[in-house]
């Protein structure tokens, strides 16, 4: 029995730190626009399967994606 | 993707993700804007350009759930380091310096809302007595998302079954109700969109629920990160 709340007691731990750690991924990006502009217009399409979605092009690694 | 609801700064798809010499660095658990856990791979872009935008060390993580034939999201954590104006009539987003703003913005006809928190406001809907903090999604196709257990049950228990619709969700496939409201306002000062549907399905979990397509699309819209604010001046139909 006591084996068994110890086990019960290890699983609610684990699950703790599992559930507890989830983040929203907020971790911010370095860099910025070029120092010699205030602003940067990026074109977008709208798509997804009824076109409710703000699609842009970005270079990742000089891979084109979008 | 261009996602205000995906609260990390870069999320990729697998297949893309493998295309790039980038080696995932570990795993952790994600929660995306609907409230439900995800345990995904993080990674760092050495480098990503967007418009003139160049960033360095970008944090990512693996995107496992996007039922598109998309490569990834950019999402709130890299847009909220910009001042942003969406403007999906005009084909284009622009992202300013914080404090900077668009010279649009001096024209009439803008209406501006307080963001308590960076994207969710105060909605009240007719005929509910509250005001519910409502996210804004980019990445939900749907005029509304309540969140089940505060929207979507006051809809519920005020309107019942008999004014629903029952209708498949998109994106996960399930049976839910589809509510017409007559009135979403905000701050009392701007009628939203008298032909907002409410959809109830998901538990939600930024504010009461998400806001997406329609706001966007009925809406030239900027994001004021550094005054906490949000603009909205309607699309010229």
């Amino acid at each position: 029995m006591e084996a068994m709340k110890g086990l019960l007691l290890l699983s609610l731990c684990a699950l703790l730190v599992l559930f507890g750690s989830a983040d929203r991924g907020g971790d911010v990006a370095l860099g910025d626009l070029p120092s010699d502009s205030v602003s940067t217009q990026i074109p977008l399409s709208l798509g997804g399967s009824d076109n409710h979605y703000p699609y842009v092009t970005a270079m990742v690694e000089g891979i084109r994606f979008g | 993707m261009v996602d205000t609801g995906d609260f990390a700064s870069v999320s990729l798809s697998s297949e893309a993700l493998d295309q790039l010499p980038v080696k995932p660095k570990g795993r952790r658990v994600h929660r995306d804007a609907t409230g439900a856990l995800l345990r995904v791979r993080t990674f760092v872009l050495p480098t990503l350009r967007l418009g003139g935008l160049e960033l360095h060390d970008v944090p990512g993580i693996e995107n496992l759930t996007s039922p598109y034939d998309d490569d990834g999201t950019i999402g709130a954590a890299l847009l909220g380091r910009f001042n942003a104006l969406f403007d999906y009539r005009g084909g284009a987003i622009t992202l300013f310096r914080r404090g900077a703003r668009p010279e649009t913005i001096d024209e009439p006809g803008w209406f501006v809302f307080p963001l308590p928190d960076p994207l969710t406001l105060p909605v009240r809907f007719d005929p509910l007595d509250r005001t519910y903090s409502i996210g804004l999604d980019s990445g939900c196709g749907s005029t509304l998302v309540p969140a089940k257990s505060s929207l979507g049950r006051a809809l519920y228990t005020n309107l019942g079954e008999a004014d629903a619709q029952r209708v498949t969700d998109s994106l996960t496939g399930e049976t839910v109700l589809l509510y017409h409201v007559d009135h979403c306002l905000l701050d009392d000062a701007y009628d939203l969109d008298p032909t907002t549907c409410a959809v109830s399905g998901r538990p939600g979990y930024l504010g009461n629920g998400l806001m997406g397509y329609d706001v966007f699309w009925h809406n030239t819209v900027f994001f004021d990160q550094a005054e906490s604010e949000m603009w909205l001046r309607p699309a010229q139909e």
